[in-house]
């Protein structure tokens, strides 16, 4: 089930960190309307995120609801020490991480065609198909982060940070994502060879 | 030869650098090298434009379905009914939830000590599952709903008795003495003595809790 909107991704973190942090602080203080809030600016960004992990929609929609639980829970205790985004994002593949081991790995689901299809060339559908087909091949851990640096727009740093690895880490995920991706989607790719750097 | 080890290191560090110029969350020092790399690296160049696509098609992926209403509609119901309940509850759902595990661990040991000796003898013992009738010498039991887990094993303890079943949707547990310790009456006394028990009656008599 897809809407058929284009994807809208989410601002660059600084510019909705302010925002995020005066919705905290009043969360902290119990405040629901506060929370609400936080909860629709969240909601579309972390079942995209999500739905990566796993195509059991119950699923996605259950690790949402348990991520903006642990945000409600523990508003009080955000110190600041990252971007709020970074923050959630960190909860979320925690807890996405958790109902994977308990409910298996699933193959994610190939999504719609793009939104407003007849306005996209044949070419960018089938690269759109050859992207989905690329990034199933690839292990959760480099899809994921491909997804948080290219979808989200979160930094090295960040990344290392949602997801408690080293940077070296994350750089080599992204350098294997990366290899297997050029490997993978010729037609995205138009001439590029499969060489390394 | 110096020279093309060092030039190789530079392409790399680029060629690592590149999904953080596309996302443009690169920091100015290193963009400023990797810029100045991009204008006599082809290679980089070519893999610049892929990773663009990349993220293009990336950013074009239609969202999935999400209903927010529906999602916070649910995670409200959670969250009240949580908050309606008492400070024990919550000790109580906490230390259930260890006691479930442990009661399971102590039903498999227990079945298996059984089975090795009485089994032959006392057919009824084979298995603890839920649908057998208890055994004669079982007792159902309720204690105090704020009893700490400590205080419970406490009881058990001085009763000799271990949990072999429960809780049921009241509360209740099915008890009984793990090897020969003493006559069932004798630990109905203890449990009946001690005020920490709500309840403790034969569990072939006790019905339903």
């Amino acid at each position: 089930m897809h809407l058929v909107t284009v994807n809208e991704p989410p601002g660059p973190a600084e510019r909705d960190n302010p925002r995020d942090l005066e919705l905290l602080g009043r969360i902290a203080r119990g405040d629901r309307r506060a929370f609400e809030a936080f909860y629709r600016n969240y909601h579309g960004r972390l079942t995209r995120f999500l739905a990566r992990l796993t195509a059991q929609q119950t699923v996605v929609e259950e690790v949402v609801n348990d991520t903006l639980w642990t945000v409600w829970r523990n508003a009080g205790a955000f110190r600041g020490g990252s971007q709020v985004s970074t923050w959630v994002m960190g909860i979320a593949w925690r807890c996405g991480l958790k109902a994977l081991r308990r409910t298996g790995p699933a193959a994610v689901e190939a999504p719609a065609a793009p939104g407003e299809a007849a306005s996209y060339p044949f070419a960018e559908q089938e690269m759109q198909q050859w992207i989905q087909a690329g990034l199933q091949q690839l292990p959760v851990e480099q899809r994921t982060t491909l997804e948080l640096a290219y979808y989200f727009g979160h930094s090295l740093e960040e990344i290392a940070a949602i997801m408690e690895c080293p940077l070296g880490t994350v750089k080599g995920r992204m350098f294997h994502a990366r290899i297997k991706l050029r490997n993978l989607l010729p037609a995205l790719g138009g001439a590029a060879s499969g060489e390394k750097p | 030869m110096k020279h093309a080890d060092e030039m190789q290191a530079l392409h790399r560090r680029a060629w690592e650098e590149i999904p953080w110029l596309v996302n443009g969350r690169i920091a100015a020092a290193e963009r400023e090298a990797l810029e100045s790399h991009l204008r006599h690296c082809a290679d980089c160049r070519d893999e610049l434009a892929l990773q663009q696509r990349l993220r293009d098609g990336l950013l074009r992926q239609a969202q999935p379905a999400a209903d927010a209403d529906a999602g916070l509609a649910r995670l409200w119901q959670r969250i009240d009914a949580e908050a309606a309940m008492t400070p024990a509850d919550r000790r109580s759902s906490t230390w259930l939830r260890w006691l479930a595990a442990a009661v399971v661990i102590q039903a498999i040991a227990l079945a298996a000590l059984l089975g090795a000796n009485f089994g032959a003898a006392t057919p009824q013992y084979r298995t603890l599952s839920a649908d057998a009738p208890p055994p004669p010498e079982a007792i159902r039991a309720v204690f105090a709903a704020e009893l700490p887990l400590g205080e419970l094993q406490q009881v058990l303890d001085r009763a000799g008795l271990r949990i072999v079943d429960g809780p049921t949707e009241v509360g209740a547990y099915t008890v009984y003495t793990l090897v020969p310790r003493g006559p069932r009456d004798v630990a109905l006394q203890r449990l009946r003595a001690d005020a920490r028990v709500r309840f403790a009656e034969p569990a072939a008599e006790a019905g339903a809790p």
